[in-house]
């Protein structure tokens, strides 16, 4: 996946924030606050999230993974009204 | 897998609807351009998944949830008016009609009124005493 950089303990990850709502992509770092420590970064109209994993006790792809279906699923909730 | 979807047909709610249906089969990541063209990579969770299928079922969710919104748009109107009256029929009986909650209470007494040709229903204690019915020998001895 082209916007998907994923490292040992380091993963980078590009968001439209057209499509993830930056308030959102916060909301579901919070959240994910025991799993990962992460910085946002604003490029245009892209979110580029650098997340280093904390735990070890999950492996980076899976944490990763888990971590965008969560924020799709609160976008989701939020946004949509279907 | 990467599905590409075209915004101007399938509006960006109807996507996220779709995605949400595929979170237990797989990973999701939507992307591009919400104006021209949206890419969404599913990840299957289980790797002996068939990639074609999920695609396909991605699909059909999308035309499931773009059917499902105009029908719901459709009916809006139908909902409200329902909705509507339904408030305001308990408003009504509530607050602006106390002469019908009195007719109701009368209403219910005939209800207890029950026919007795045979006069049975009669009432087991004796009858009050009138003041002419008294027996006399009650009376003083002057």
């Amino acid at each position: 996946m082209r916007n998907l950089k994923i490292g040992k303990r380091r993963v980078e990850i590009k968001l439209n924030s057209n499509l993830y709502p930056q308030i959102a992509v916060e909301k579901a770092l919070m959240d994910f606050g025991e799993v990962f420590s992460a910085t946002i970064d604003k490029v245009d109209e892209n979110l580029l999230l650098t997340l280093n994993l904390n735990s070890k006790k999950v492996s980076i792809e899976e944490a990763t993974y888990n971590f965008l279906n969560y924020l799709l699923a609160e976008i989701k909730n939020e946004i949509g009204k279907v | 897998m990467i599905v590409s979807v075209n915004p101007k047909i399938y509006p960006l709610e109807i996507i996220y609807s779709a995605a949400y249906v595929f979170l237990d089969k797989g990973y999701i990541l939507i992307d591009g351009n919400p104006e021209e063209e949206i890419f969404v990579q599913i990840k299957p969770k289980n790797k002996k998944e068939n990639l074609e299928k999920l695609g396909n079922e991605f699909n059909n969710e999308l035309v499931n949830y773009a059917v499902y919104v105009v029908q719901a748009s459709r009916n809006q109107p139908l909902r409200k008016a329902i909705i509507e009256r339904v408030l305001l029929t308990n408003t009504i009986e509530d607050e602006e009609c106390p002469e019908c909650k009195e007719e109701e209470s009368k209403k219910e007494e005939e209800n207890f009124i029950v026919d007795d040709p045979l006069g049975i229903a009669k009432p087991w204690s004796p009858p009050k005493e009138t003041e002419n019915e008294k027996p006399k020998n009650r009376e003083k001895k002057g």
